[in-house]
């Protein structure tokens, strides 16, 4: 066996080298604060390994990008842990890569002979931060790509260069194929390659000016095996039990259930709970309003707050972070003075101090309607405005809107018919779920609520029309049905056909000398016929039962699954149909319903809705697209306007597929996964 | 030991000996080697040492210029002349003789190149249609911030409207114009916005002229 070695040291050298590399002598001994070198190439190894990795199953186009990302996460074995290990080491780079400068700067390891190897450090420092930069963009999701989108924006800045040097950099005017293959490009090529090349530069100048040590005690002297090596081993165990710490945050620190609910639930499906997060496939045309900076940047973003123009904007974005690189570059040259070496070290801790008041500023801007911070307001940029708290409340619902999106874009990818060749974005425009409630939120929700409660779904600032939520159930209808209830904001209180309408409308036909308006309206029907009070007890039943007919059968009428009465133990089949029967006669009887009301070939039209088949698919379409027709509220309709009249689908406010999206969403009508 | 010659009249090695002890070649012995001298490296004209340099650079040009020439590719390229894109009808436009008015968000749906693919009838971006008060001119207003690129979201309520922009705090009027203080450079992107009759019929419809701007500068520059 020594004859091998032999014949290969002869051949190679590698146990000299080894032999070089171990025996590196450690002056005054061993420490613990020499270790964040160390780390930082460990990182750098985890992720060239996970990286690599990561390449084998991920493909760099729009149309892939975040799908191979979504099957890397969520199907193939360990893929939250690959993601996770490089998403968080690359986090942890940052950190680190920030206690080894201090550690350099404090301990005066950048003074002559080692100003070359300070100066490579600081762009090593650029090629990770590039790197972190670069593969935020990769999943393709909506965090990534708005969120980089403004990194790029800044490249316009840059005097005369700056529009070409941003059109490289993104591979033409918009983001797409090749902004992916370029950023993956320089991801995973270009700057490993560059940072592999300075780091051997890095590491040989260390090697040939040795450790700088922190003090000089011949007696302690050490080699660099065994002694230094074990607490580097020891700190990048460290490293690499916070990196795995963070993937199983979710679990640990989550909000859902208790801790057992969420580790089972971990084990049953890891992708959705361990690791990275991924948002919803990126979508140019779907606002993104949380779209942040990984955190180690979100300093650089609450910078730019302050500086308003485009001049003041060049400033903060180029020159002032320019000039900060210029006095990191300049360390070794000042450091050769005593109070120059005094500098730096207030220069870097103020630098830091700030970057983290930015950091905790930005979160707190964004942060502060969900959190009691009332205690921080005497801290200058800590206050909380009225416009600061509304933009906070904006931004957690903006959050809690993307996390649900991103939920769902998982859950319709796993659907049986899986990912399309268009890509998972072409899911997520056909889904009722999510697009209906952008369309609703665009073009309804400025009269319309469709809310369970205070503070839920979707409410209008006012409401001026009908409360929508759970329209077509057998309660909803029973609640227009209710005297108490039709004259309030959730059903006609704020529109023409409620009370106040109803006397406004009078009093300007008086104005206008013409005649009032009739007494045909329903809350004023509903509240002659259907109120309870005074009423003896058998009234009272036949009122209540006549109502829950009534909705049972107009419930019928929409056909909604999961909002139509259904058979129970104590409500047996014969019944339910025996209710909804009644229902029908209800609405056929002249003296009530079918007085203004058309239903089954009975009644006119033109006086109020036609209730054959109200409720139901076409129904709505037919009354989204034009209220005022003569089947829906005809001259009775009250400002809703008409989103699809015209026979040309161009010409419309709705297109036919976004219709059948808001049409199905009112419904409640989407793909839902089975358990 | 044998000696092999590494050219006619130049320095040799000993057989045996590794490459390092090549690299040592001068007058200083090698740590590991036998200690071994060599003569100093021949010299050669001046033509000659920058004939070599030259070939050595242009090899390795070659494949270099190669790559840059595809990769300055983007910048030969020139976007589509923009083209009004129907958005709404003119009888959706209310009156706004009271206050601003915000007729909608409208998505614009175009045809859409990305390198290889083609993408036929695409949501490409958005607009926000107003009519600024007192008027009764369309205003199209892109919702990408004039700031940094961002979505800008809408505000209302029973005040009125507004835009947000959530990423950098920029606000805007109903009209379009910035809220001092602002970090946006300019106001929000206005198109121009085209009213014709239908072909068929004597509806008239409103087009907008979308284009997509760059942002970060006071300058409204159309994204070439």
């Amino acid at each position: 066996m020594r004859g091998l070695f032999r014949w290969i040291e002869d051949r190679t050298g590698i146990g000299g080298l080894m032999h070089e590399a171990l025996y590196e002598r450690v002056p005054g001994g061993a420490r613990w604060r020499y270790v964040w070198g160390s780390t930082l190439v460990f990182a750098f190894a985890v992720q060239a390994i996970t990286g690599t990795f990561l390449w084998m199953a991920y493909s760099p186009s729009s149309q892939t990008a975040w799908e191979s990302t979504y099957y890397i996460q969520h199907q193939m074995q360990f893929g939250w842990l690959l993601r996770g290990l490089h998403h968080y080491m690359a986090q942890t780079m940052v950190v680190l890569l920030a206690l080894h400068l201090f550690q350099v700067v404090i301990d005066g390891a950048y003074k002559a002979p080692r100003e070359f190897n300070f100066w490579l450090g600081l762009i090593l420092m650029q090629i990770v931060l590039a790197l972190a930069l670069t593969g935020y963009l990769l999943p393709w999701d909506q965090r990534g790509y708005w969120s980089t989108g403004v990194a790029t924006s800044l490249m316009s800045l840059v005097p005369i260069v700056g529009e070409p040097l941003q059109k490289l950099v993104v591979g033409g005017g918009e983001y797409g194929h090749h902004t992916l293959t370029r950023f993956f490009a320089l991801h995973a090529g270009v700057l490993p390659a560059t940072l592999v090349a300075f780091l051997v530069l890095h590491v040989a100048i260390f090697r040939k000016h040795g450790i700088h040590p922190k003090k000089l005690d011949p007696a302690k002297d050490c080699y660099f095996w065994p002694d230094q090596v074990l607490r580097d081993a020891v700190a990048c165990l460290a490293v690499l039990l916070v990196v795995l710490f963070c993937i199983a945050m979710p679990v640990i620190f989550g909000h859902d259930g208790t801790f057992e609910e969420r580790m089972a639930a971990a084990r049953a499906n890891p992708g959705a709970h361990l690791g990275a997060h991924l948002t919803a496939p990126a979508d140019p045309s779907n606002a993104f309003s949380a779209a942040r900076p990984e955190w180690y940047f979100l300093f650089l973003f609450q910078f730019l707050k302050f500086f308003h123009g485009e001049d003041a904007e060049r400033i903060g974005a180029l020159y002032i972070p320019g000039a900060v690189m210029g006095v990191l570059f300049l360390m070794p040259i000042l450091g050769r003075w005593k109070l120059g070496h005094r500098f730096n070290v207030l220069f870097l801790v103020v630098l830091l101090a700030g970057a983290g008041y930015l950091t905790a500023q930005a979160w707190h801007d964004d942060n502060m309607a969900g959190v009691e911070s009332q205690k921080v307001e005497f801290i200058p940029g800590f206050a909380r405005t009225k416009d600061k708290l509304d933009a906070s409340k904006a931004y957690i619902t903006a959050v809690r809107d993307a996390e649900d999106e991103a939920h769902r874009a998982v859950e319709l990818v796993g659907a049986p018919a899986g990912i399309p060749p268009q890509g998972a974005v072409a899911l997520l425009r056909k889904d009722a779920k999510t697009q209906g409630a952008r369309l609703f939120r665009a073009k309804c929700a400025s009269c319309h609520s469709a809310s369970a409660g205070p503070d839920q779904g979707i409410i209008a600032d006012p409401p001026s029309a009908p409360n929508l939520h759970d329209f077509g159930s057998p309660e909803w209808i029973a609640g227009l049905l209710d005297p108490k209830r039709i004259d309030t904001a959730d059903y006609f209180g704020n529109t023409a056909h409620g009370t106040a309408g109803i006397k406004a409308r009078a009093d300007a036909a008086k104005k206008a000398g013409e005649d009032a308006p009739g007494d045909e309206s329903m809350t004023l029907w509903v509240k002659e016929n259907y109120s309870t009070d005074g009423k003896s007890a058998a009234e009272k039943k036949e009122i209540e039962d006549e109502i829950r007919a009534v909705s049972a059968a107009l419930a019928a009428e929409a056909g909604i699954e999961g909002r139509m009465l259904v058979a129970t133990p104590d409500l047996p089949a014969d019944k339910v149909k025996a209710l909804v029967a009644k229902g029908q006669e209800v609405l056929k009887d002249e003296g009530k319903c079918a007085g203004c009301h058309k239903f089954g070939g009975v009644g006119d039209l033109g006086i109020a809705p036609d209730l054959t088949g109200y409720g139901s698919k076409r129904w709505l379409l037919e009354l989204i697209s034009n209220p005022a027709a003569e089947r829906h509220y005809a001259d009775q309709n009250d400002r809703m306007p008409a989103f699809a009249k015209d026979a040309d689908p161009k010409n419309n406010q709705l297109s036919p597929q976004e219709l059948e999206l808001l049409v199905n969403w009112l419904r409640g009508e989407w793909y839902r996964p089975t358990e | 030991m044998d000696e092999i010659p590494l050219a006619p009249d130049g320095p040799s090695l000993r057989k045996g000996a590794n490459s390092a002890t090549v690299a040592a070649a001068g007058k200083h012995a090698h740590p590991h080697g036998p200690g071994v001298l060599f003569r100093e490296p021949p010299r050669r004209g001046f033509l000659y040492n920058a004939f070599a340099a030259i070939t050595g650079a242009l090899v390795g040009l070659a494949p270099l210029a190669a790559g840059i020439a595809v990769y300055l590719d983007p910048l030969r390229r020139k976007k589509a002349a923009a083209s009004a894109i129907p958005v709404t009808t003119l009888d959706a436009i209310p009156d706004a003789s009271k206050g601003d008015v915000l007729v909608g968000l409208y998505k614009i749906v175009a045809d859409r190149q990305d390198a290889w693919n083609t993408y036929v009838n695409e949501p490409v971006g958005a607009v926000y249609l107003v009519v600024p008060k007192g008027t009764k001119e369309i205003k199209a207003l892109n919702a990408t911030c004039p700031h940094l690129g961002c979505f800008v979201d809408l505000q209302q309520s029973a005040a009125g409207y507004s835009f947000k922009c959530p990423c950098h705090t920029s606000a805007f009027n109903g009209d379009g114009t910035k809220i001092e203080p602002c970090v946006s450079p300019r106001d929000m992107d206005s198109m121009e916005c085209v009213v014709k009759k239908r072909i068929t019929g004597d509806q008239l419809d409103v087009s907008v002229v979308f284009e997509n701007f760059q942002p970060g500068l006071e300058e409204k520059k159309r994204k070439s």
